[in-house]
């Protein structure tokens, strides 16, 4: 998912799969393809610059 | 200052609102066909579909402000430059200091039996008289599929018909969602308003931030009107991960790659190098059907290691993955076979010299010939000249003629490149193959050597041609048909294009 391209679809940010081109929120990890699937989301915050991730 | 818009619609709309918040201080007179001001077009399947009672006036656009006078329901009948005046269908003369045409154009009707029968969908009218037609109808068609085409077909839907929609293209709306423009639409808007970043167009002629669809669209339109290096800055995040990586992803999430083979030529030793690539990370290996050599199952963090065996051995990237150049296929030609008379091998191999790393609007590939007879061009000519006068038949007696003449020929490359006539084939397989005997022996420069140089008239049949006029030093552009060489620039061989314009090769052979 890394290598996907971002975007929006409406007014949801997403990210596009690069092997598929299926489209998973960025803001819920939801597919908007198909709803039955998703990826977990982590949240996250910028400090300083610093892009902090919480895997709690 | 006097301003008349000839046309009431969105353009029209647009351009005065846009002289209103500058400040413009003169008049302006709107003139429209229809008898209402203009209304948003993209909107018009609600008024069809809309709840009962939509109206006409819940499409319209506000009333820009300023001093704007419009005529309704009466369209400019002719213009007279000489006078400044434009005179409408119902005699009304104004005069004008500028005159903006703003009229749109007429939807074209393919002329099909029943044609007659058929409806556009541009106008509120348009609308009426669909809706009044529809009442007494079961089924409808909708020609075209795009953006306002499936909206059409949506209110058709609305109206209780059956309805089909027919597209020339294989897939339906090939628009962006970010934008109301395909891709030749944004071409012509990154060329005219000389865009270079995508954010700028989105900004001014889209909406939202882009997806998967519309940013590689516009990644290979910017790189192809503004040179510059694909991965450069903003545009990294426009561009698919092939890009990034040089390779192609495949179903299981790893790379092939395919090196740049010219013409399909290779030597021994570089065709040992990619099976021992292939051997050493464990690649499957296939033929490509572009004369080169697919590896496939390398694994993200094995390409750097892959291209670098790759690059130290002469190969660079054969861009299978982009909207560029991928490959230029040939013919053995007059090398080898025993038909052949002219050098498709070597014209192959320039032409791919010559346009590696050009980067457009959508991929490009060619390839060579060089057989002795056209047959299909003498099985065409095998008609015999009809009976009348017309320019078709003298057009035909002039081919037949020709051919009794000989065979028509394409630009005879070996001659150009001053080789002897008959060389022995051998020598000249050992001139391309091996650079520095042919230097050695005082023969041609290798092929190698061929100079790029920038090409204006990117993505068309003309470049080809041009490639053609900067390989004959002796006649250069002068050998062109004039028509052609009005259409490119031909460039001159001591030029080469920054280096930006290439992809990241890493490396030239």
């Amino acid at each position: 998912m890394s290598r996907g391209i971002t975007g929006t679809r409406g007014d949801e940010p997403v990210v596009a799969t690069p092997m598929h081109k299926q489209v998973f929120s960025l803001v819920t990890g939801v597919c908007l393809d198909d709803p039955a699937l998703a990826i977990p989301t982590y949240p996250t915050r910028v400090t300083n610059g610093t892009v902090e991730v919480s895997v709690e | 200052m006097r301003i008349v818009v000839a046309g009431y619609g969105p353009a029209a709309h647009r351009f005065v609102e846009t002289l209103a918040r500058r400040g413009f201080t003169g008049t302006i007179t709107v003139l429209g066909e229809e008898p209402r001001p203009a209304y948003d077009r993209v909107a018009l399947t609600s008024y069809l579909s809309g709840p009962p009672g939509a109206s006409a006036d819940d499409l319209t656009y506000p009333a820009p402000g300023g001093p704007v006078v419009a005529r309704l329901g009466d369209r400019v009948a002719s213009i007279d430059r000489a006078r400044r005046t434009v005179t409408t269908e119902g005699g009304h003369d104004e005069p004008y200091d500028v005159l903006v045409l703003a009229t749109g154009s007429a939807p074209f009707v393919p002329p099909v039996p029943g044609a007659g029968r058929a409806f556009v969908y541009r106008t509120i009218d348009d609308l009426d008289a669909i809706r009044a037609a529809s009442a007494r109808a079961t089924s409808g068609v909708v020609v075209g599929g795009g953006l306002l085409g499936l909206e059409a077909a949506d209110a058709l839907r609305g109206l209780g018909l059956s309805t089909h929609v027919v597209e020339m293209g294989d897939r339906l709306m090939p628009r962006c969602e970010h934008f109301d423009h395909g891709r030749p639409e944004l071409f012509e808007i990154v060329r005219v308003r000389r865009i270079t970043t995508f954010s700028r167009l989105i900004a001014e002629h889209g909406r939202g931030r882009g997806c998967d669809v519309c940013k590689p669209v516009v990644a290979s339109i910017l790189a192809s009107l503004n040179g510059g290096h694909v991965l450069d800055g903003e545009r990294a995040a426009l561009q698919d991960t092939n890009d990034h990586f040089l390779a192609n992803i495949q179903k299981n999430g790893t790379y092939s790659v395919v090196p740049r083979i010219p013409g399909g030529e290779i030597t021994p030793e570089k065709l040992i190098v990619i099976g021992e690539v292939a051997r050493d990370f464990g690649l499957y290996t296939k033929i490509t059907g572009g004369q080169r050599i697919d590896l496939f199952g390398a694994r993200v963090e094995q390409l750097p290691a892959i291209w670098k065996r790759l690059v130290d051995a002469g190969f660079e990237s054969g861009h299978a993955y982009g909207k560029a150049l991928r490959t230029v296929k040939s013919c053995v030609g007059s090398t080898w076979c025993r038909y052949g008379v002219r050098d498709a091998v070597g014209m192959a191999i320039a032409l791919e010299l010559r346009y590696r790393g050009l980067r457009s609007p959508h991929k490009l590939k060619a390839a060579v010939s060089g057989p002795r007879r056209d047959r299909g061009r003498l099985a065409r000519d095998r008609r015999r000249p009809g009976r009348g006068h017309g320019a078709a038949r003298r057009r035909l007696l002039r081919r037949m003629a020709r051919h009794r003449r000989g065979p028509r020929q394409a630009p005879p490359v070996r001659q150009l490149r001053q080789r002897p006539r008959h060389p022995r084939p051998l020598d000249r397989l050992r001139d391309r193959t091996r650079p520095d005997q042919a230097r050695s022996r005082g023969g041609d420069p290798p092929m190698t050597t061929v100079q790029k140089a920038p090409v204006t008239a990117t993505g068309e049949r003309w470049t080809a041609i041009c490639a053609y006029a900067d390989l004959i030093p002796e006649r250069g552009a002068a050998a062109l048909p004039g028509a052609v060489r009005s259409r490119c620039s031909v460039p001159s061989t001591a030029a080469c294009p920054p280096s930006g314009t290439a992809t990241p090769t890493a490396g030239r052979t």
